[in-house]
């Protein structure tokens, strides 16, 4: 009976699953077609599962224009790690403290979190805080600072899931042998909760990843700082002005006509997500390693 | 949540980050002016001329006007030996692949030259296309070292209405330090730079005319339907005039011939390039129909221009000469032609934009003239350059925009380069890469030639006429339609909420009919309809009420 | 004075977890507060010349455009319409998600999972194209191969607003399940494995479980997430409502929200002040909403409440 219902249970999530992986994965692969598609074919016949011709020249051009695209990788890559462990860090310090019902002035601190999340001073405002006093303009730090290091949502989400699912008299006990809070933190709270550090980890790695407004905004001499989706980004917004402007062009003309417009832009979404998916499945092996192990201790 | 956020923040800023859709699409003061943009001269004999005018009106004072500008050099120079180092003028414009590989080195090479000739190093800060308007309205409004901007792509009203721009009047800033300017530009077209009297820029040197609706076909597919326009007429260009009755029947031939390709590749600039219907102001919603002899604002949307253009795309569509993507395909015209499936366009032309349009389209194009040449109230106002109102010497800074215009050295290393790593100069005087360079991997290749105050002071470009500053000008000079509110500008912010309307009702009615997706009568009833409600005539009396206090106070008639 | 010194031994034990909020809050301060005051530019003709707070004072000039014509009815309704449709249908679809994958035995779910959360990654400028791919009236998918093969007229998708209001909620759910369903996965994962046991022991069935386990068990999330998406009901998501139909005009009556019709008229102005006027109406009214229905939640279970 119950095995009978299990299976029940399992083959109706395989459908379900199967279906929703298909409409997720079937966009995905024209993308991927269409980076490959002949820019010409591609603007007589549309977006073809089965192109007339293939051309892998959009991917030529953008590793012979942007002849640091590599680099860009390693910005990424560089500024992905640091600001996932950075900024996972200070998030689940603070969702832990706010989780703490005895706080004095836990109510304060929860409203000062949330109001972030409703209220910014603009977009000007917040530029001149950050270039004006803290001068991190065409600085890596911009790219690591504004916007992304801590958000609310992420505070709220992880806090609520230390109040739910991290028992206050487990951590009570350890205080009672005698650990300090530092100590409780990171030897019990901390190991309890590894499914939301590493569901935020995660969201802050592609937060870090798919970042391109803080290099667009701050920096502006620094292109050696430029990573991949800022590059690609700047990439498509160029090209289009240029092709939309070709008529202002002096000499452009000619340039222009070997730029593969439409498929470059379909290389370049290829070329941002990518090595997201060769390197997801091993962060995912030990994700839910580390979701388990949490899980089941609890 | 954060994505979220991002784009929320990028929406509700404006950011003229129209991300990839629609940069171009004329039909605004940003854009308008790029689409007139290319590059022109000055009639070298004509500013001679006025130039002397002005010298003899103002003999008494030149010298001692003459002194200042050579005072204030020699006192920089002296402040530099006090403190070791030259005080710096920070100069913004854009291109298209953001701060070139070569930036500091043509940096260096221009300071050593401005170090001996102005006492102050130069600084280019060139910033893509992309990011060029955000990131100037940013550092304009943060306090950030930007002495000298062009206002191309930020907009010359919005740099005025937001005060980034210094009045070039103030302490006879430009009548004392821009002598060199005023000799390179016709006054006229210094003073259609001025808001409400005063001067904040001077208009780059290019052409400011344009010759509207120029038709480009294939050439493969004219000898395909064994077409013959050697018994046209051709224009001062050498381009064959032509009717739309006669464009009609080409259309109507390519299509029998062609079955399977589109005849036509829409873009939305039948306003912008295929009329000579004043956009004053910067924008459409109020329009000059006969800008040459009335100042009379008038509805565009319900003027026989806009009615015949939308029938004559009307019936296009039914004979199915368009793609029924038209609407939606935001690839450019040309790149269509480019690919095959279409064949014909239409555009602005100019003096050599046959080889420019063949160029774009990867095929040789014929191109027919079906409109007439025009200067509109906006095209040499469209995009000056600007001192920020912030800049710590504005005299340094005007005296650096009169090297921009006049002094070659300056021009050649802010156009072009340094001599010999990105060009060298041929025999005949043009220059080309210098050897084993090209456009891909030149270190210094900014091509944005039509935003540069004046190009025609530098070397010309292997392939282009030595004289192609005289021509230009020439070209300027006889526009046939050239509107009367030349340099009228205005200030619009009082109508922010009509215009952001306008704005919507056209976004939503204007398109489908101009494309000729919908049947025009209805279309332009529908589009009239939306516009009257988002506040039309209160934009247009107000517009009119500006254009006429403007028409008062320049004694234009 | 016994209680005070009881107080300050109390406050000393603190002190440790004060700490470690301070980088926290530190960083809300520089990045959220500190631009604050930059709001007033809602109520001022900016000038660079004068500055922000020199600027002239201009009362609510500035809001004026939001309200004008009868559009500002239209992109209200539209904004808080679709909002209020992505709340339900993603948390629905997210939990539900959720729930399979959690409970799904196979090697297979880590797969599902990476899949699924595929399209978050890709911009919504690429998911226009893709869409457009897909829809295009001469060369899209759907036209030349779906509806060929059902023998069907094609249809011109981007005419049509009647499809909008469905191909919308499909994108923004397509795009969203992944990352939402993630956050309730982790909650699921966080339950104590006994409570299942026990359950089961006792002879719950596997769908007794999910309904009378994990659901209550999720509730704090789901309330959490959705008074946070209430805070945003004024806000929509630019890239789906403008470059994903093409900032086709037919389609406005159902695509045209607060954001995309300010856009369409500030990216000409280029006025900071206005800008900045939209953004604090739509935050504004985002507060009173989190306010109120944190009040009402509170009032049902104060364990629930946001702050």
């Amino acid at each position: 009976m119950k095995t009978r219902d299990e299976k029940h249970f399992q083959i109706v999530a395989h459908i379900v699953l199967i279906f929703l992986s298909f409409t997720a994965v079937v966009p995905f692969v024209l993308l991927v077609i269409s980076s490959l598609t002949d820019n010409d074919v591609l603007i007589a016949n549309g977006y073809s599962f089965t192109p007339e011709k293939w051309s892998f020249y959009a991917y030529e051009y953008i590793f012979k224009t942007g002849n640091s695209v590599m680099h860009a990788y390693g910005i990424s890559i560089i500024l992905t790690l640091a600001g996932t462990v950075l900024s996972t860090v200070v998030t689940t310090m603070l969702a832990y403290v706010l989780s703490k019902p005895q706080l004095p002035g836990r109510h304060i601190f929860m409203f000062f979190v949330v109001f972030t999340m409703l209220f910014n001073g603009g977009l000007v405002p917040t530029y001149i805080v950050y270039t004006n006093i803290f001068n991190i303009k065409n600085t890596f730090w911009s790219l690591l600072f504004p916007g992304l290091l801590c958000n609310g949502f992420n505070v709220m989400l992880m806090k609520s899931y230390f109040v739910s699912s991290v028992p206050g008299e487990i951590l009570d006990a350890a205080q009672i042998d005698g650990a300090g809070e530092w100590q409780v933190f990171t030897k019990v709270a901390a190991p309890l909760a590894k499914p939301i550090i590493a569901t935020i980890a995660l969201f802050n790695g592609i937060a870090y990843w798919n970042d391109w407004m803080n290099g667009y905004i701050y920096l502006t001499k620094r292109t050696d700082l430029y990573s991949i989706q800022n590059l690609l980004n700047r990439m498509m917004v160029n090209i289009q002005f240029l092709s939309q402007n070709s008529h202002n062009i002096q000499d452009a003309g000619v340039g222009l006509a070997s730029i593969p417009l439409v498929s470059v832009r379909m290389a370049m979404a290829t070329a941002g997500v990518l090595p997201v998916l060769i390197v997801y499945p091993f962060i995912q092996g030990n994700f839910v390693k580390g979701i388990t192990l949490g899980g089941v201790k609890g | 949540m954060r994505k979220h956020r991002v784009l929320a923040l990028l929406a509700s800023s404006a950011m003229a980050l129209s991300l990839l859709s629609g940069c171009g699409n004329a039909d605004s003061a940003a854009e308008a002016p790029a689409d007139e943009v290319t590059s022109a001269a000055e009639d070298t004999t004509d500013a001679g001329t006025a130039a002397t005018e002005e010298a003899a009106g103002a003999d008494t004072d030149a010298a001692d006007e003459g002194d200042a500008a050579a005072q204030a050099i020699a006192d920089r120079k002296a402040e530099a030996e006090k403190n070791g180092e030259y005080e710096k003028i920070v100069v913004s414009f854009f291109d298209w692949t953001g701060a070139p590989a070569g930036i500091d080195r043509v940096n260096a090479a221009l300071s050593a030259h401005t170090e001996e000739t102005l006492g102050v190093d130069v600084e280019l800060q060139i910033i893509d296309s992309a990011a060029y308007a955000d990131n100037m309205k940013l550092m304009l409004s943060s306090g950030e070292q930007v002495d000298l901007f062009s206002t191309c792509s930020i907009g010359y009203p919005t740099a005025i209405m937001n005060g980034y721009a210094l009045s070039m009047d103030e302490d006879d800033l430009f009548d004392t330090y821009g002598k060199g300017i005023q000799e390179k530009i016709r006054k006229d077209y210094i003073d259609a730079c001025r808001v409400s009297g005063v001067l904040y820029g001077t208009p780059p040197i290019k052409d400011y005319a344009i010759q509207t609706c120029a038709v480009c076909i294939g050439q493969e597919y004219l000898d395909g339907i064994g077409y013959d326009a050697s018994a046209l007429e051709t224009d001062e260009n050498g381009y064959p005039i032509a009717t739309w009755d006669e464009i009609n029947d080409i259309f109507a031939k390519l299509h029998e011939k062609y079955p399977d390709k589109y005849v036509y590749s829409m873009q939305d600039n039948m306003l912008t390039q295929g009329s000579s219907v004043d956009n004053i102001g910067g924008d459409y919603y109020g329009v000059l129909l006969d800008s040459a002899n009335s100042l009379k604002v008038e509805d565009a949307y319900s003027s026989d221009v806009f009615r015949e253009w939308c029938e004559r795309t009307y019936d296009w569509n039914q004979k199915g000469y368009l793609s029924k993507d038209a609407l939606t395909d935001d690839t450019g015209a040309s790149a269509r032609i480019k690919s095959g499936a279409y064949m014909a366009m239409m555009a602005c032309s100019k003096p050599g934009y046959k080889t420019q349009i063949s160029g774009e389209c990867g095929r040789d194009m014929a191109v027919f003239d079906v409109g007439e040449s025009f200067m509109s109230s906006a095209s040499v106002s469209s995009f000056p350059w600007c001192i920020n109102q912030n800049t710590e010497d504005p005299v340094a800074a005007m005296q650096v925009l009169d090297a921009m215009y006049t002094d070659p050295v300056v021009s050649n290393l802010m156009c072009w380069g340094e001599e010999g790593k990105e060009y060298k100069v041929n025999d005949d005087e043009t220059i080309t890469f210098a050897d084993g360079v090209d456009a891909n991997n030149s270190e210094y290749y900014p091509n944005v030639l039509w935003l540069m105050p004046n190009p025609y002071v530098a070397h010309v470009w292997q392939g282009d006429p030595l004289d192609i500053g005289d021509q230009i000008a020439t070209f300027n000079n006889n526009a046939v339609t050239k509107s009367k509110a030349l340099g009228f500008t205005w200030d619009n912010t009082d109508y922010a909420a009509e215009f952001t309307a306008l704005q919507n009702a056209y976004d939503q009615y204007g398109k489908q009919v101009s494309y000729g997706f919908v049947e025009p009568e209805k279309g332009i009833a529908d589009l009239e309809a939306a516009l009257k409600a988002a506040g039309l005539d209160e934009y247009m009396a107000a517009k009119q009420e500006a254009l006429d206090a403007w028409a008062k106070e320049n004694g234009i008639q | 004075m016994s209680t005070t010194k009881r107080k300050r031994q109390n406050m000393k034990r603190f002190i440790p977890l004060y700490l470690m909020a301070l980088p926290g809050l530190a960083y809300f301060f520089i990045n959220n507060y500190m631009p604050l005051p930059g709001l007033v530019l809602a109520f001022k003709k900016y000038n660079a010349r004068k500055g922000i707070f020199g600027s002239k004072f201009i009362g609510f000039k500035n809001f004026k455009y939001l309200f004008a014509t009868k559009d500002a009815f239209i992109i209200t309704r539209n904004t808080i319409c679709y909002n209020l449709v992505f709340i339900v249908v993603n948390t629905i679809l997210a939990v539900f998600v959720a729930i399979l994958l959690a409970e799904m035995t196979s090697r297979l779910k880590k797969v599902y999972q990476s899949l699924i959360l595929l399209p978050y990654m890709i911009s919504m400028v690429i998911v226009s194209y893709l869409v457009f791919g897909f829809l295009s009236t001469d060369n899209g998918f759907i036209n030349n191969t779906i509806m060929k093969a059902l023998g069907r007229e094609p249809i011109s998708w981007y005419m049509e607003q009647r499809y909008w209001p469905f191909i919308l909620i499909f994108v923004n759910a397509w795009k969203c399940i992944g990352y939402n369903c993630v956050i309730y996965l982790a909650t699921i994962l966080g339950i104590d494995h006994s409570i299942y046991e026990s359950a089961a022991m006792d002879g719950a069935s596997k769908w007794q479980q999910v309904w009378l386990i994990t659901i209550p068990l999720l509730k704090p999330t789901i309330i959490m997430m959705t008074m946070l998406a209430i805070g945003r009901i004024f806000y929509s998501d630019f890239g789906l409502f403008y470059q994903v139909p093409q900032n086709q005009g037919a389609l406005f009556n159902v695509t045209n929200t607060i954001d995309t019709y300010v856009y369409r008229g500030l990216l000409e102005l280029g006025d900071i002040s206005m800008s900045s006027a939209a953004g604090l109406y739509q935050s504004l009214i985002g507060f009173i909403l989190v306010l109120g229905s944190n009040w009402l939640v509170k009032k049902v279970d104060s364990e629930y409440g946001l702050f």
